[in-house]
């Protein structure tokens, strides 16, 4: 073979490329595939951001609606402990929203352990998704909500009582639970859906990516 | 500016990946060492092409831009996989992402040996220059200046025609 016939043979790949491609193996490395996953966790990142911050401006804004109904309407005069309830359910609404925030970056510190092959991309994905559905544990669930629950239905509670009376501060905060749990349980639920079908997914490609026995 | 919609980065990267696989699979064989590491940088260059194609604005031409790419991209994961001391082994962790073609011409195994013989950036050089890219056009991808690449390429072409002549010899 002289130089030229190198050139030729070398040009042959042109027209009879070395290999065929697995297209579905492909589309799946492809980040187009992980752009829906990526949406979703941000979602929910952003999701129990605003719920923190917004809950916290409902809570003052229930607070100065019910003072300013209490000095328009009746006799009501603010104790301390009305002011005190308020600013428990805020700090723990803000202590989670923290308290979560620590935690994902912890998480992120892991996921950048993983190289970026297509099976280490994958075994990242796969810890992203656990992490998440770590999160919809009883005890877990029971860590991060309770606090904030009990606050907010302590708030609804004082006020309810302050205005008008034992009973009419226990049907409170049973209205307040009745409004927001359903709205919370089928939110989580779907998005808990969600994170196993990824789940299901990204094990079944970390299956396929296995060599053949 | 804005942002190129999904379907239409999708197209253009099918396009591109459809008529210009070659070039892809040049690199990742000149590169990979093992099957499992071919398929492994093929998948990376791929990802890197995806992500390139908001950024071609027709500059040069799409070769040109696709050897960048791909060749960057090379370059980058042969230096982190010796990082990382990562060999793979040959059935290790072929993934059946490329599927080989079973008549393998043994010249081109054999330029393929020659090129692994070769520094990186001269195995970079020696791939662009089989191509028939010009010095321009190399010097522009690797990002040195036209008289290193004419020297460079220079010396590239007389290692393999010694090499080539020396193939001829023990062949007679």
């Amino acid at each position: 073979m002289n130089f030229d016939q190198m050139i030729e043979t070398w040009r042959t790949q042109d027209r009879v490329p070395l290999y065929g491609v697995n297209r579905d193996l492909l589309r799946l490395g492809v980040p187009r595939e992980q752009t829906d996953l990526q949406r979703a966790l941000g979602r929910e990142v952003w999701g129990v951001y605003w719920a923190a911050l917004g809950t916290s401006i409902a809570w003052l804004g229930v607070v100065f609606g019910l003072l300013f109904a209490g000095v328009s309407w009746g006799d009501i005069v603010p104790s301390v402990w009305d002011y005190v309830a308020v600013g428990i359910a805020i700090v723990t609404m803000l202590l989670s929203a923290g308290a979560y925030r620590v935690s994902r970056k912890r998480q992120a510190l892991y996921e950048r352990s993983f190289g970026s092959s297509l099976r280490e991309e994958l075994q990242r994905n796969l810890s992203r998704v656990d992490y998440q559905l770590s999160r919809y544990g009883a005890v877990a669930r029971l860590l991060m909500y309770a606090p904030m629950g009990v606050a907010g239905i302590l708030t609804c509670w004082a006020f309810g009582f302050r205005l008008g009376g034992k009973p009419f501060g226990w049907l409170q905060a049973a209205a307040c639970i009745a409004f927001i749990a359903p709205w919370w349980v089928v939110w989580s639920l779907w998005f808990k859906r969600r994170l196993l079908e990824y789940r299901h997914q990204f094990s079944q490609l970390l299956e396929l990516l296995n060599p053949p026995e | 500016m804005a942002e190129m919609p999904k379907a239409q980065r999708d197209q253009i990267f099918s396009e591109w990946l459809e008529a210009h696989k070659a070039i892809l699979f040049k690199v990742a064989r000149a590169y990979g060492a093992s099957h499992a590491d071919r398929e492994d940088l093929f998948q990376q260059i791929a990802l890197h092409l995806w992500n390139s194609v908001e950024a071609f604005r027709g500059e040069s031409a799409v070769t040109t831009w696709i050897y960048q790419v791909a060749l960057n991209t090379a370059l980058a994961w042969n230096r982190k996989e010796r990082k990382h001391g990562r060999g793979r082994q040959e059935l290790e962790a072929a993934t059946g992402l490329l599927i080989a073609s079973a008549e393998r011409d043994p010249r081109l195994e054999w330029i393929y040996q020659r090129l692994a013989e070769l520094d990186e950036v001269n195995r970079s050089l020696a791939l662009l220059m089989l191509d028939g890219f010009s010095y321009r056009d190399m010097s522009q991808i690797l990002g040195l200046s036209e008289s290193n690449v004419g020297v460079r390429i220079n010396r590239i072409k007389a290692k393999l025609s010694a090499q080539l002549a020396q193939e001829s010899n023990d062949e007679l």
